[in-house]
């Protein structure tokens, strides 16, 4: 199995490399017609390194196979890219960069919720259209201006898909051990919610820093509650060190986890006897779907590996493709909130479907003015705050492979 | 037995800063400037050990002591392509220096082996219960390497003639010359106890979280307050700072929460700092 966001250097320096070829020919394009102007602040290095990569090359990819296809609505894209060393601060200067300097109209790929809640201000205040992958409430609360598009599930369906976990599997005393960041808090409250709703109680919630190198306090704490399941909102390295100083301790309470904390690679380095058994939730992209294969092709061609490894590229996709639909619906657009709400009119439910830019493109041509763009990620259907819903798979981790268990879709 | 749980919690934690710490201490009683690259020493120190581990199929002690060679290396070059040079500047100019440094091993370490973690293979147990007393057995080959390492460095530093040069110099650097000390040779020595103690530090660090770019950087902050507050300049002082941290920052968390028993920590060493301004085991000269 391949881990998600598994890359190679020489996939790194293949995307620097083809950053810039692509920045060289739009050079050109851009004396022949429209250029528009993408910014693609993404999680090269940091915590969630392993996606960054993946995300941006897809970006990269995408506009060239849009280019090369005669561009959207007489545009040509232009990729401007940088790390954000998944982090707030060099994400927020990165995403000033773009707006301020490459004067952007749109930026993509952004991952976390802490990079996205640095970067929404800037960009509301730069009528910049913002795509991203995080959960945290906050983030609606701050889409004052309806530029802001959430690809992942908010923290409160997350909530609702940890409550049905630990319903579903009979427990009665969970703890939370939670990140100390806007969305593994936002999942914990959230979960914390829904739990006090059904039960009447409260659960115990341990909050921990990043980038400890003991956390055996912070677990003491939480085996004092005798706990039988332990809900962990937190990312790869410090669930890889919680994970391991856990059964050092003796626990034996079942652990519940994102996908993107216990990953194959934590399961590598810990070996299967210490993550037997762990529940792992994930957002599962839209598989079956025809924007998928058509996203594992330009997958492939990017990274040299399967969609499958990465589904915020599968997301990056998703973004890719509704910025070309929005400028080919209204090739006039000049503002973000222009882009915005052309992005609305190309996703919404009532629209003719379509799966791809191409076929999209063909129904514009054909007199659609309204579009229901089925992504690779999921149903693309966005509401005013901007969030969309998205589905869960559970699996269990059985001899160190993830064993499928069961689907949860987010009900409110 | 909470309150001892977490007093060993805490003297985990100190022993993990204490190799840091101890680091940034001997650079500064000799070098006379603070070492920011410290941490990065150790994550080379860590990654060299996952590198033999990968090549010799999971031998950590060969890994330690590949670790110990490869790194002092890397601290020799350091000294004397970059360090040696800026001796006669101001200490800041070194210190910006290893700043520098520190970005550019972190670099090089991220364009080859990537940003994913890694991990250091070792054995991993549960805890010995002793009547709710937790010791959990890589502590105690991490609390045993560490006095091992403290035993080779002070060894050094008062058992052997070079180490008397050391402290010598450390001492007072005019009157050693005019005694006829060279300082080239004391700082081979210096610098090369600098990567060993950099590479058992990194080594541990990397067996009890993973081994990523980032890990010793991470620590940079916590070791230098260990180092300051045990004196800076005096080894010994910064081991023993680092181990009181540990345990006052732990067994601070029932009071101030988990979230800021950093910053507890910190506090103390603010305190320490405004009543001893040398540090708690510092000289008053060394301040001036």
């Amino acid at each position: 199995m391949k881990n998600q966001g598994d890359v190679s250097r020489r996939a790194v320096l293949a995307g620097i490399g083809s950053t810039a070829l692509l920045t060289g020919l739009s050079g050109r394009a851009q004396a022949a017609g429209n250029v528009f102007r993408i910014g693609a602040p993404n999680t090269i290095t940091g915590a969630a390194g392993v996606f960054g990569t993946g995300v941006q090359n897809t970006i990269i990819e995408m506009a060239k196979r849009l280019n090369a296809a005669g561009g959207a609505g007489g545009h040509t894209f232009e990729v401007f890219a940088e790390d954000t060393q998944t982090l707030p601060e060099p994400a927020l200067l990165a995403a000033r960069k773009l707006i301020e300097v490459n004067e952007v109209k749109a930026l993509l790929g952004v991952y976390s919720s802490p990079e996205a809640l640095a970067i929404i201000p800037a960009s509301n205040a730069a009528d910049v259209v913002l795509m991203h992958t995080g959960a945290a409430p906050k983030l609606a609360a701050d889409n004052t201006e309806g530029l802001g598009f959430q690809f992942y599930p908010s923290s409160q369906s997350i909530g609702f898909v940890l409550n049905q976990i630990v319903t579903k599997e009979g427990y009665e005393r969970p703890v939370t051990l939670t990140l100390t960041n806007d969305a593994s808090i936002g999942n914990s409250t959230s979960f914390h919610k829904y739990w006090a709703e059904q039960t009447g109680s409260e659960p115990e919630d341990i909050r921990y820093q990043p980038n400890q190198p003991n956390y055996r306090s912070e677990l003491q704490q939480a085996l004092l509650a005798n706990p039988d399941v332990i809900i962990l909102n937190g990312y790869e390295p410090d669930a890889t060190i919680i994970m391991k100083q856990l059964y050092e301790l003796g626990n034996t309470a079942r652990v519940i986890a994102p996908e993107f904390a216990v990953t194959t690679r934590l399961i590598e380095a810990l070996g299967p006897e210490l993550v037997e058994d762990t529940i792992v939730y994930r957002f599962v992209p839209n598989s079956d779907s025809a924007a998928y294969t058509l996203f594992d092709e330009v997958y492939q061609a990017a990274m040299d590996a399967p969609g499958s490894a990465n589904t915020y590229a599968a997301i990056a996709y998703d973004e890719m493709n509704l910025v070309a639909l929005a400028l080919e619906l209204d090739p006039a657009i000049s503002t973000g909130a222009e882009l915005a709400d052309a992005i609305h009119k190309v996703c919404g439910p009532d629209g003719e479907p379509c799966n791809s830019f191409a076929e999209g493109k063909e129904l514009i041509a054909g007199g659609a003015t309204v579009l229901n763009y089925l992504g690779a990620s999921g149903p693309c259907d966005f509401d005013d705050q901007g969030r969309t819903p998205g589905n869960f798979g559970v699996s269990e981790v059985k001899s160190g492979e993830y064993v499928f268990a069961y689907g949860i879709v987010f009900e409110d | 037995m909470f309150y001892a749980n977490l007093a060993m919690s805490g003297l985990v934690q100190g022993l993990l800063l204490a190799t840091l710490a101890l680091s940034v201490s001997l650079c500064f009683s000799v070098a006379k400037f603070t070492n920011a690259a410290t941490g990065d020493f150790m994550t080379v120190g860590a990654y060299v050990v996952v590198a033999i581990q990968a090549v010799t199929g999971g031998s950590l002690m060969l890994g330690v002591l590949g670790s110990c060679i490869v790194t002092a290396l890397i601290s020799l070059l350091a000294y004397w392509l970059l360090f040696r040079h800026l001796a006669h500047v101001s200490p800041i100019m070194s210190l910006v220096a290893s700043v520098g440094l520190a970005l550019f091993l972190r670099s090089v370490l991220s364009l080859f082996a990537g940003h994913e973690q890694y991990a250091i293979d070792y054995p991993i147990a549960r805890a010995i219960n002793f009547h709710g007393f937790l010791i959990v057995p890589i502590d105690l080959w991490v609390a045993l390497a560490s006095v091992a390492l403290l035993a080779l460095v002070f060894a050094v530093l008062y058992l052997t003639p070079i180490g008397l040069q050391v402290r010598a110099l450390a001492d007072n650097r005019d009157l050693a010359r005019a005694a006829g000390i060279r300082s080239r040779g004391v700082m081979i020595v210096l610098w090369s106890l600098i990567g060993i103690v950099s590479a058992v530090g990194g080594t541990i660090i990397g067996i009890k979280t993973v081994v990523i770019p980032d890990i010793g950087w991470n620590l940079l902050l916590p070791g230098f307050a260990a180092a300051i507050l045990g004196g800076l300049g005096n080894p010994l002082g910064a081991v023993i700072a680092a181990i009181l941290l540990g345990i006052c920052q732990e067994l601070s968390t029932p009071m101030v929460g988990f979230v800021y028993k950093t910053i507890f920590s910190f506090a103390v060493l603010i305190a320490v700092l405004i009543w001893k301004p040398e540090g708690l085991f510092g000289r008053v000269e060394q301040v001036r």
